[in-house]
């Protein structure tokens, strides 16, 4: 390590973004300083809300991605950039954008580029993101390649704003900036009010006017959509933010068909056409067939669907071709081919060794510089200053055999800007992402971007990564005035829309499985709390015994405990440790916890931010609590109470918060499914004892759909079996009833029938005639049906009738609504003998 | 030589298959020495929708979509061919091996863009070092370039076995190598990597060859089936010359090329993607009958 301290430029060469030479704050800082010192509460305050709104909205780090590299940390002070400063930059990059554009256009059509002797054809022919499938030889040539970019941009010493790297391919961030703004614009409202800062969000409206732009020439009211790799992918987040903000929907490679060129979304109304991907899935995965065929996340078809000009893909596919570093060198010439332009924006200097001269010059400075693969997958950055002497010649050696596989470069030293560390401001080394879309025939910059700390020792660490510490951009406007919001997004009629049944036939398939989920959490967690709370008290009588034994033999069933302990005597040490292991990983509860987390997290794209903190970062609390109780049922309680309440809390989010279209239909509907099946498995079990000791049954039925209160209100303690039973079967004004949930099931289903014109059948109107019949057996005197095995027989027919009734209708919904389609596989000849 | 060709596949599934599509590499196209002057591509079941294209090598693809639930896809080629590759230059006249390499790495900017995309490696030939080895045996220093990739051919059919099953398309090179045994694709491709590795340019072509000697009557290996061998630039003279190391033979009139690329993945026959059929079994057959 010492021997890099010699090699990177100390900090004081660098440019200082705050301080000029004179030692004074530059002009276009003053605002920002002067507000921050006028803080009643210090910035320090201010910091913690912005970063815990950050945390809740789930942006500083992807739920299901639990890599702690993965965060990204929050820093309040922006970057300040000064009006003219900024339009250069501006310029500078809409003149870079551009020539990619071209440069793309010409390496996937002529390649003019490498017969003329500007590019070298290796950077073409041997990169990774070269895609020989895109190349147009005589299907529809791409309007555009690239429709919108990122880069990121160092200040030197000199004080010129350069070009570290070029994001083609999945450029990424831009969702993260505006989401900063807002948080900032909320925990530091005061800065806004007075600092001419100007505006992200006409950005937006701008892309969203780009896609269309670029979509099949024919489509007056193109069908737009985010394509997204899925919820593991590290920018999922971001996937879901943007899509809000653009106004379209996010879908899967899995939620789409091509057929007949024409790709479309699979909804529950049939097949919906789509005209223009936003592509945030690496080009190499987009299909199957003539991609990466060990592909799943793509759409087989899609790149014959893009040649026919039926779909457009923003970025075109393979546009990831152009940021290697490798081409850095020979932009400057190729602009001047291209456009008859010099480059406004200088590259950061950068030796490609397939050139001779750049090899030897490269291997002479070698310890000096850091060298980088530049074409295939890895681009890690290799110091050369801290290699051990053996790496070194491996690295030597490795060059020579492939010298154009690697690119050379020295240490940079970028600006310095404040950052807050909590108790002050201290200078940190700052890299400038800007985003860039395409307008017309020109292209459009972000007026701000992401600025950040780039990790590790030396700033070309960790590069394209958006980790470690972040801020926002601001650019500020000559005038206030400039600072108004420009108009509203260009106006297309829109036909009105009531909830539609264009939601995907996934997003239908989630929101049942999470519907059941979260009641099957509800009636696990109210088993176990009545089981629990039984044996806290102590001693055991026999009545508890009954019942305590009852609970087991549901307890294991449900699998929330195992077989052994849950079967064994209820004041054995074997059932009550069985019982503290409820939150183990094999058991029930967890799996369902686990469900509900992947659910909710796949799906952040249909719930507001509550309902998503609701089931992610609070949920996670809950569990911890549970597994903590481990061994002891005081606390083991408390946290079960609070699950009964997290449900209820989530219940009521969906209920107030979703709109009653088909989402909600299907969450509803798995809701009610799974509790009915709860009443006919859990709580009306406890029957099939001898009535001799149904006093107990009755109370757990009661007890099990929360119904003990109002069966005291009415009938006053006294229990007999015909107005349980009533109570739990039949009273159709009883939500933890049985016919409740036929009835409200039955509602959904005619509901989805009419939107989506596919019909599902709900239980025959006689079960509920059965069910009545039956329950009015029971109300003998008590001589009659303590003694009465024939209604105890009924009672079990008809129960299990009904069972099957809800497990069939469960299937009928699946494959009626859900894209039951199999998992594509390849198929293949081998070369031949 | 005039051929009529007919290269028939069949795959049966295991259950219904509800759509599919395929990619064929299956249209044979004209090469210097080669014409294509008939040919016909049929299906069962019919596509609801079939494409053609012209990749990036120059080859013809053609794209098939299935619409209606099939438990078996025949497709079928059946064309006419007139071959004649240029009589091959004499190989002690070629220029030495290292003056191609440096032509077509020509200080990163070389003349032939077109040649000069197979040098690099490719998904199914990356480069091994043990190939590397390999092929240096025959590359000496400043031998003539056909002389020593002549040379290589025979070294591999002399090394390697011939031996169907030893192999399939997943394993890897070095394995391959390692295990001195394989089928034709596999001979192509060591044969490939042993001349990348060196600089030199190497493109693996697709094709059939002639199953009777019209005398003789010796059949040659990769009868009754596809076949494969390799390309091999020997510079602006001699231009590509196709040498076939599972025969230990330069292409005369016995080989008809379909299609060429990197390796075996940019030129597969058929390739597909289906929704159903669980598993799968497939069946070629080729007839390629001289016709005077």
């Amino acid at each position: 390590m010492e021997s890099l301290r010699g090699l990177s430029s100390s900090p004081a060469s660098a440019y200082d973004e705050l301080v000029t030479g004179q030692k004074s704050i530059r002009y276009h800082w003053q605002g920002i300083l002067s507000v921050i010192r006028a803080l009643p509460g210090g910035l320090g305050e201010r910091v913690e809300s912005a970063r815990r709104q950050l945390d809740e909205s789930g942006a500083t780090v992807n739920l299901l991605d639990d890599r702690a590299a993965a965060r990204w940390t929050f820093d309040p002070l922006p970057l300040v950039i000064a009006p003219d400063e900024w339009s250069r930059i501006e310029s500078g990059l809409i003149q870079r954008a551009r020539l990619l554009d071209k440069v793309l256009a010409d390496i996937y059509g002529p390649q003019q580029l490498l017969k003329e002797h500007l590019l070298p054809p290796m950077l073409v022919h041997a990169n990774r993101h070269f895609l020989r499938p895109a190349q147009v030889t005589d299907g529809a040539e791409p309007q555009r390649h690239l429709c919108h970019y990122a880069v990121d941009l160092v200040r030197l010493s000199d004080g010129r704003w350069h070009v570290l790297a070029d994001h083609t391919e999945l450029p990424a961030g831009a969702g993260y900036a505006l989401e900063m703004r807002r948080v900032l614009a909320r925990s530091l409202p005061e800065a806004f009010r007075s600092i001419p800062v100007r505006h992200l969000r006409p950005f937006f409206d701008r892309w969203h006017e780009s896609l269309r732009s670029v979509a099949p020439a024919n489509v007056s009211q193109p069908n737009m959509a985010l394509l997204t790799p899925g919820s593991l992918s590290a920018t999922y987040f971001e996937h879901v933010y943007l899509s809000r903000v653009l106004g379209i929907p996010l879908v899967e490679g899995g939620d789409m068909v091509a057929r007949d060129g024409q790709v479309s979304i699979k909804t529950l109304a049939g097949l919906r056409p789509v005209h223009v991907l936003l592509r945030r899935l690496d080009s190499s995965f987009a299909d199957p067939l003539e991609m990466r065929a060990d592909s799943a996340l793509g759409v087989t078809g899609l790149v014959e669907a893009t040649r026919s000009g039926r779909i457009a893909l923003a970025n075109a596919l393979g546009s990831g071709v152009v940021e290697t570093p490798a081409m850095m060198p020979f932009l400057e010439r190729v602009s001047e081919r291209l456009l008859g332009e010099p480059l406004e924006l200088p590259s950061l200097d950068v030796w490609w060794l397939g050139e001779p001269s750049a090899l030897s010059f490269a291997l002479a400075n070698l310890d000096l510089m850091i060298v980088r693969p530049c074409l295939g997958q890895d681009r890690e950055p290799i110091i050369v200053g801290m290699l051990e002497p053996a790496e070194r010649q491996a690295l030597v050696d490795r060059i020579r055999a492939q010298p154009g596989q690697f690119v050379a470069q020295y240490p940079m030293t970028p600006s310095l800007t404040p950052k807050w560390d909590g108790q002050s401001l201290v200078p940190s080394a700052v890299v400038l992402r800007a985003y860039v879309v395409a307008d017309h025939d020109t292209y459009h910059v972000l007026p701000g971007g992401l600025a950040r700390e780039p990790d590790g020792d030396t700033a070309l660490r960790s590069l394209a990564r958006l980790h470690g510490t972040l801020k926002d951009v601001w650019v500020l406007a000559e005038d206030a005035a400039d600072v108004q919001l420009p108009p509203m997004r260009r106006f297309h009629q829109l036909a009105v829309e009531r909830s539609s049944a264009d939601l995907q036939s996934r997003v239908a398939d989630n929101l049942f499985w999470l519907g059941r989920y979260i009641e099957r959490l509800d009636n696990d967690a109210r088993l176990l709390r009545t089981t629990a709370a039984r044996v806290a008290q102590g001693a055991v009588g026999p009545r508890d015994a009954v019942e305590l034994r009852l609970l087991g033999r549901l307890l294991d069933q449900a699998n929330l405990m195992d077989h052994t302990s849950a079967l064994a005597p209820p004041e054995s040490a074997l059932f009550q440790q069985g019982l503290a292991a409820v939150a183990a990983d094999d058991r029930g509860l967890a799996t369902v916890l686990d469900g509900i987390q992947r659910l909710t997290a796949t799906m952040r794209d249909r719930f507001s931010i509550d309902m998503t903190t609701a089931a992610g970062p609070e949920m996670i609390e809950v569990r911890k609590r549970l597994l903590a109780a481990r061994g002891n049922l005081d606390p083991l309680l408390a946290a079960l109470d609070e699950i009964v309440r997290f449900v209820a809390t989530l219940s009521g989010l969906a209920q107030e918060n979703m709109t009653r279209g088909t989402g909600w239909r299907f969450l509803d509907l798995g809701r009610r499914l799974e509790r009915g099946l709860h009443i006919l498995n859990a709580a009306l079990a406890p029957f099939s004892i001898s009535p001799i000791d149904w006093d107990a049954s009755m109370r757990l039925a009661l007890e099990l759909c929360d119904s003990t209160i109002t069966y005291r209100t009415r009938y006053l303690g006294q229990l007999q079996p015909a107005p349980v039973l009533d109570l739990v079967i039949l009273d159709d004004a009883n939500p933890r009833g049985l016919v409740f949930q036929l009835r409200a099931i039955k509602g959904h289903l005619d509901y989805l029938a009419r939107a989506s014109g596919v019909t599902v059948a709900a239980p025959p109107d006689s079960l509920e005639a059965d069910l009545e019949s039956v329950v009015r057996q029971f109300g003998g005197d008590e001589q009659a049906w303590r003694h009465e095995g024939l209604a105890l027989a009924l009672l079990r027919d008809v129960t299990s009738d009904a069972e099957q009734h809800l497990d069939k209708l469960s299937e009928a919904i699946t494959r009626a609504y859900f894209s039951h389609v199999p998992a594509a596989q390849a198929v293949g000849s081998s070369g031949g003998d | 030589m005039h051929y009529l060709l007919s290269h028939r596949t069949t795959y049966t599934y295991a259950s219904t298959v509800d759509s599919a599509h395929h990619i064929a590499h299956l249209r044979a196209r004209d090469f210097p020495g080669q014409k294509v002057t008939s040919i016909s591509i049929v299906t069962s079941p019919l596509p609801a929708l079939a494409t053609q294209h012209v990749d990036h090598f120059g080859n013809l693809i053609d794209i098939y979509r299935i619409d209606k639930p099939h438990t078996r896809f025949d497709i079928e080629v059946r064309a006419e061919v007139e071959v004649r590759f240029p009589e091959p230059p004499v190989a002690a006249s070629t220029p030495p091996w290292e003056e191609i390499r440096a032509a077509l790495h020509g200080d990163g900017f070389p003349r032939r863009v077109d040649v000069s995309e197979f040098i690099h490696e490719s998904p199914l030939v990356p480069s091994v070092e043990a190939l590397r080895a390999y092929g240096a045996v025959s590359l000496t220093p400043g031998r003539p370039i056909l002389e020593a990739a002549r040379e290589l051919t025979s070294r591999i059919k002399a090394d390697f076995e011939y031996h169907p099953g030893a192999t399939d398309i997943s394993t890897p090179l070095g394995d391959v190598f390692a295990g001195k045994a394989g089928v034709c694709q596999d001979f192509a491709h060591v044969q490939i990597a042993a001349l990348r590795a060196h600089g030199l340019a190497a493109g693996y072509v697709s094709g059939y060859i002639r199953t009777i000697h019209s005398r003789e009557e010796i059949a040659l290996r990769g009868a009754d089936a596809s076949h494969a061998w390799v390309a091999v630039w020997c510079g602006e003279d001699a231009g590509w010359v196709h040498l076939d190391p599972t025969n230990d033979l330069i292409a005369q009139e016995d080989h008809v090329a379909v299609a060429w690329g990197r390796d075996f993945s940019d030129v597969s026959p058929l390739r597909g993607v289906i929704l159903g059929g669980d598993s799968h079994s497939y069946g070629v057959a080729v007839t390629l009958v001289p016709t005077g």
